[in-house]
């Protein structure tokens, strides 16, 4: 899968400029992804998502060939991302949504985490729903490089060895922020948890 | 179950999935469409224009600010000559006339009535003369009599007639 991304980047910098829309097939819903756990809106995510798209586009000539396109393009996404954070200076209103499409928020925002779960009995679904929400406001309340961490390895499945490029970090640090976020999603949950809503 | 492992293990249970209304071919069309546009050669000539042309406007700008000023220096520079020589003109034609327009005129004036102003000068200057300068009073008094007496008889009959 590297070999062909490379191949790929090689096509597209000899000037097969239509070849990049194979990376743009592959990478877009990940980066969509990884951008609205960030942004929590669905319009700034496909715009930051498509930005770095394009930066990755400008800057593919400094792409080294020994490293995986997948991190060294979700570290733009992240930068990104922070960037447009930073300028909004707002929080989102939802990081994570559960339930269908049906319940998003008046304010447009679609959701993130889908659990449409039609095996699930009422009483579930709704726990889930509920478990979704806290999520949510506890993940918004996390520091910048905890929350990066935690959507990165947990939400988004990247290992540990590939968090820490992304992050600009070493492996230890990015440790110690999953622990951190941990404890704190763990503390904001307590009570939920303790009154057995999570099933 | 510990927390981490719990909340693994839900979030392997709900998948993450992109929003409804994603289009992937159209998100892919929008950014391959900025990727050619940053290869457009329309755009380069257009930019390089763009700032090929400021340095012409800023020229011609200059170019007619100079005109102007230059212009301006030359008119003022005739009219000064201009106002010189006709002073100097006039000067000469003030010379040839022998005339003097900043000394006043003293032959215009009446010289009978320049000389009674010096006969009563005279006569004040002689009544401010101090008493103990003539031999006596009795002649200093005599002398003043005269004098009046004098005086009256210069001043026309019209101005003394209100005295009398």
């Amino acid at each position: 899968m590297v070999d062909s991304d490379v191949a790929t980047i090689q096509a597209v910098l000899r000037g097969e400029i239509d070849r990049y829309a194979v990376l743009v097939n592959k990478y877009q819903q990940p980066a969509l992804r990884l951008a609205f756990s960030f942004l929590g809106n669905y319009e700034d995510a496909k715009d930051a998502s498509q930005d770095a798209f394009v930066r990755a586009y400008q800057a593919l000539g400094r792409f080294r060939r020994d490293a995986k396109f997948s991190t060294w393009f979700y570290r733009i996404v992240v930068n990104i991302c922070k960037d447009a954070w930073k300028r909004r200076a707002r929080r989102p209103h939802i990081v994570a949504q559960v339930g269908a499409v049906q319940c998003a928020t008046p304010d447009g925002v679609t959701m993130f985490i889908d659990v449409d779960d039609p095996a699930a009995g009422p009483r579930e679904q709704l726990a889930n729903r509920e478990l979704g929400r806290r999520l949510s406001d506890a993940i918004g309340l996390l520091p910048m490089k905890q929350r990066t961490a935690f959507l990165l390895h947990h939400v988004h499945g990247l290992p540990l060895d590939e968090v820490a490029p992304v992050m600009g970090c070493r492996t230890g640090t990015v440790k110690s922020h999953l622990f951190r976020a941990t404890e704190r999603l763990r503390v904001s949950l307590a009570p939920w948890i303790a009154q057995g809503g999570h099933g | 179950m510990n927390f981490v492992d719990w909340f693994r293990a839900w979030l392997l249970a709900h998948p993450l999935k992109p929003p409804a209304e994603h289009d992937a071919a159209c998100y892919t069309i929008e950014v391959m469409q900025r990727v050619r546009a940053l290869h457009q050669p329309a755009t380069r000539p257009a930019a390089i224009l763009h700032w090929l042309s400021w340095p012409q406007l800023s020229f011609a700008a200059a170019v007619a600010t100079m005109a102007v000023v230059l212009v301006t220096m030359v008119s003022l520079r005739h009219r000064t000559f201009q106002l010189a020589r006709a002073v100097v003109q006039d000067a000469r034609v003030i010379e040839a006339l022998d005339e003097s327009p900043l000394e006043p005129s003293t032959q215009e004036q009446d010289p009978e009535l320049l000389a009674r102003e010096a006969a009563f000068v005279d006569a004040l200057q002689l009544a401010e003369v101090q008493p103990g300068a003539s031999s006596s009073d009795e002649q200093w008094l005599e002398e003043t009599v005269q004098l009046l007496e004098q005086l009256d008889e210069d001043v026309p009959p019209d101005s003394s007639g209100s005295a009398s």
